[in-house]
């Protein structure tokens, strides 16, 4: 574990591994992620919501503008719509990938995925309130 | 300030009305009470549009806190090419 990792491990609350103890406490972790997916599920798929939002009112002010910059915009959007969706539909559906991720990845891997997937939902939820006025 | 008068204007939700707002204080400064009525719009969305384009030194007030009219800023005068550019698609 990086500094940064166990930086941000103290932050959330997660206790970090001594390096000591990694052969014991691999083990379980690898069948019991904890509640690191439900959190970056809920994440990806607020993730998903907030960019419909944005991709409407920015498909609306392109229809209506026309410009360089709105159809920019809107483009921004429904590509990282796209990638969140392509994320949950890995983690939940994908028949191969989503057994894998339910029953292969474990807590350390899945709480850094975590954390990506929250800080773009505080990142997006900043863009929705100056969007949104 | 252009990048500021893009996304004020057309980046977001009340950006279209905040146009037809900006293009009428231009024409000639008014309160926020002319305001509503010659566009048709609630005197309350008004006074949220003026303090959006006021946050982002787009108009300015002139005179007393009652009956204050609104005019545009230097700033905003210094870049009205780019204004004209985003009014043309509003009309």
């Amino acid at each position: 574990m990086g500094p940064w990792t166990a930086a941000i491990a103290t932050i959330i609350g997660a206790h970090p591994i001594p390096p000591s103890l990694g052969a014991t406490t691999w083990a379980p972790l690898q069948t019991d992620p904890g509640i690191w997916p439900t959190i970056a599920q809920v994440s990806v798929g607020a993730n998903v919501l907030l960019l419909a939002v944005l991709g409407g009112i920015w498909a609306r002010n392109y229809w209506q503008f026309r410009s360089k910059h709105t159809l920019g915009l809107l483009v921004f959007s429904v590509l990282l719509l796209a990638e969140n969706a392509l994320a949950l539909y890995y983690y939940m559906v994908d028949p191969t990938l989503a057994t894998w991720f339910a029953t292969a990845v474990p807590a350390i891997a899945w709480r850094a995925m975590m954390l990506l997937h929250v800080l773009e939902t505080v990142a997006l939820l900043f863009l929705v309130w100056i969007t949104w006025d | 300030m252009e990048a500021v008068l893009w996304y004020v204007l057309t980046g977001t939700r009340g950006g279209p009305n905040r146009v037809r707002l900006l293009r009428a204080v231009d024409e000639r400064p008014r309160n926020a009470n002319q305001l509503a009525e010659d566009l048709d719009l609630d005197y309350t969305t008004i006074r949220h549009h003026l303090d959006v384009l006021m946050d982002n030194g787009m108009v300015q007030k002139s005179g007393g806190d009652y009956g204050a009219v609104y005019l545009t800023t230097d700033q905003v005068d210094h870049h009205w090419e780019t204004v004209e550019t985003i009014i043309e698609q509003v009309e």
